[in-house]
């Protein structure tokens, strides 16, 4: 007996594959949401596991999603095993240079793949602060683990991303944009759309367009910044690593607009010229609270076609949610910390940096879809598929919510001096008593606080 | 049969796609480059810095008719790249070359690369060995002269947006009786690439 083919029509096969893709969208969250449970809670084993689970790293050491590499480096460094730390991230860097040459034909091709679902079903495209903050975890690691040979490689690879960071920013984002316009198919309605997209998500979630931040200035991490002057004035190979240490601290001193930096400006110039030794200096660096997350929200905007008005459509989209820390005033002996970067302030800068792309993206789907809609709903005789491709269009709605969670919110020093076998660190009526060893000449302390309700993790390094 | 012969051609076509693994040069600067440091910039930098030592006065033993030579110790080179790289590539070619010119010893007891010369005097209790084949304490040549360096990177935006790459080898030689820098060096090896991300 000859088999029966059953034939689908095309819009039904679309419709079926773009639900199914649209599903991303949806386990993406719900990923995002089992990691951020066990880390805000400093469950680490239970985060290192979902971590290990999404990364998807292979025999070879390569990672099949990278924003889940980054997290599970990160929280391998939180646990102590500073090695797999940077072998995770060794692995994500790779997957970060990957994307950053990514070509434009490339590029292009990815994107148009994923018009007719969301941003969701494309590769994760690392942040600059993702990549600058990797090389700088890498090179924490390394200088923990006492090979400060890589650790100063890793901290002029994360400086070399800060310098292609501002190359990036520096360009003109308005004429990108512009450009962007230019090269639209259907120009005015585009232009149309956005303008009436910008001016709903004013009414409804004005912070998105309008950061509450300045990004700090040259786009720097401070943190970065000051870890490289750090290292390099306690681990000097001549006398230009002295140099390179006071540009740094008086960098850093600059974009914060806080003297108190200026103290290790000073100290490099003594120790450059033997006014004093490193007798006892300690550096407490506190990596505390949890950075912002990213949430979807929903909007109708009125969607043009050819020049003209056509109908409102409902789009998701992505906005940043700070998360709540708890955090008190740290100290030693009565020393208060300075704050050294605003992790948050440097996330919100370059995400709305970048939302007009997230916009242009989703004008361009609502459009695709809207057209695609519409041409079924015309053949369609019994409604079935005009149905099903409706369907395909509400799944298919979905925001890009992917982000490395388990950054701080921000960073912060202590300068203090070794009294005697303990540093005795306050953070608000927690007190900590670390053991130095007093052979050392200086130390730096490394405290990693997920939030007030959690316990810190403390480690050491003794400067010989 | 028609699929088949589709997912062979198309096979075909991708395996063609593929470079093919082949020997190449090591010392050619032409072909196969990359903006990081190859053996190739290695060797220039080695043959180059070397033969400036080679040529400096003040690097002559006033007793070479003698057979007398100058000792060099390494003290060690410090890569300030974005490279993970090993800067004993720089500082073995440069060893090869100086001994043998036939004007210089180079001393590995004191480097860590060979700790042999230490450990083997501490086998003057040994039973197992004569004693009379021990090295005696007393023997060890101490260093003349002491080399060290810094391998430097520097990347810098181009007009057109490509990333301009410098590597700065730079090396001293210092007189360890004077503490005198008796001869430094530096060579730039300059490389453009159009790379829009990181250059490692």
């Amino acid at each position: 007996m000859a088999k029966k083919i059953i034939k689908l029509p095309w819009f039904t096969v679309v419709a079926s594959s773009a639900v199914l893709v649209a599903c991303v969208g949806a386990v993406q969250q719900s990923k995002q949401a089992n990691f951020d449970g066990a880390w805000r809670t400093a469950q680490l084993p239970l985060a290192q596991s979902f971590a290990q689970q999404y990364a998807e790293i292979d025999r070879n050491g390569s990672t099949g999603d990278l924003v889940w590499a980054l997290q599970l480096g990160i929280t391998e460094r939180a646990l102590g095993n500073l090695t797999t730390s940077n072998q995770v991230l060794d692995s994500a860097e790779r997957q970060v240079n990957f994307e950053d040459n990514e070509s434009a034909i490339a590029r292009a091709g990815e994107l148009a793949g994923s018009m007719l679902v969301n941003d969701a079903a494309l590769d994760y495209e690392p942040y600059y602060y993702d990549g600058v903050m990797l090389n700088t975890y890498k090179a924490w690691n390394f200088w923990q683990l006492g090979d400060l040979q890589n650790a100063r490689v890793e901290l002029n690879r994360a400086e070399e991303r800060q310098r292609l960071a501002v190359r990036y920013f520096e360009q003109d984002i308005v004429a990108q944009r512009e450009a962007a316009f230019d090269g639209a198919e259907d120009q005015s309605s585009l232009t149309s759309s956005y303008q009436g997209a910008v001016k709903q998500i004013r009414r409804q979630q004005g912070d998105v367009l309008n950061s509450e931040y300045r990004a700090y200035e040259g786009y720097v991490n401070p943190f970065t910044t000051y870890s490289m002057g750090l290292f390099r004035m306690l681990n000097p190979s001549g006398s230009g690593d002295y140099s390179s240490a006071r540009q740094a601290f008086d960098r850093v001193a600059s974009v914060t607009q806080n003297e108190a930096f200026l103290e290790d400006a000073d100290l490099v110039d003594r120790l450059r010229e033997g006014r004093e030794s490193l007798n006892g200096h300690t550096w407490v660096i506190l990596e505390r609270g949890q950075s912002v997350i990213k949430r979807e929200f929903r909007i109708g905007i009125p969607i043009y076609l050819y020049g003209a008005f056509n109908d409102y459509y409902t789009m998701a989209l992505p906005y940043l949610r700070p998360r709540p820390s708890a955090l008190s005033v740290a100290s030693v002996n009565e020393q208060r910390a300075v704050e050294v970067a605003d992790m948050n302030r440097i996330i919100e800068t370059e995400f709305s940096s970048q939302y007009w792309r997230i916009l242009v993206r989703e004008i361009t789907r609502a459009t695709a879809k809207m057209l695609i809609t519409r041409e079924v709903a015309r053949r369609d005789d019994d409604g079935l598929a005009t149905f099903a491709a409706i369907l395909a269009q509400a799944a298919t709605t979905s925001a890009d919510t992917r982000i490395v969670s388990s950054l701080p919110e921000r960073f912060e020093v202590i300068r203090a001096r070794r009294e005697d076998d303990f540093i005795h660190l306050d953070l608000g009526t927690n007190s900590h008593k670390i053991k130095v060893d007093r052979s050392a000449r200086a130390h730096v302390i490394y405290v990693r606080e997920i939030s007030g309700q959690t316990e810190p993790i403390i480690s050491t390094i003794n400067i010989q | 049969m028609k699929r088949f012969f589709t997912v062979v051609i198309a096979a075909a076509i991708l395996a063609g796609c593929q470079t093919p693994t082949q020997y190449i040069d090591p010392s050619d600067r032409n072909t196969a480059q990359t903006p990081g440091l190859t053996y190739a910039d290695f060797q220039v930098a080695a043959n180059q810095l070397t033969g400036e030592i080679l040529a400096s006065p003040l690097m002559v033993h006033p007793n070479t008719a003698g057979g007398e030579r100058y000792v060099i110790h390494i003290e060690g080179v410090t890569n300030d790249t974005m490279q993970r790289i090993d800067t004993d590539q720089l500082v073995k070619g440069m060893r090869v070359q100086l001994l043998n010119s036939g004007r210089f010893f180079i001393t590995t007891a004191f480097d860590g690369s060979d700790n042999a010369t230490r450990e083997m005097r501490n086998l003057d209790n040994d039973p197992m060995v004569d004693q009379s084949t021990v090295q005696p304490d007393g023997t060890v040549i101490a260093p003349d002269f002491s080399l060290t360096g810094k391998i430097l990177q520097r990347n810098s935006n181009l007009d057109n947006d490509d990333t301009r790459v410098e590597y700065y080898f730079q090396l001293t030689l210092t007189d360890l009786r004077t503490g005198l820098a008796y001869w430094e060096g530096e060579r730039v090896i300059g490389k453009v690439t159009g790379q829009r991300g990181a250059s490692w």
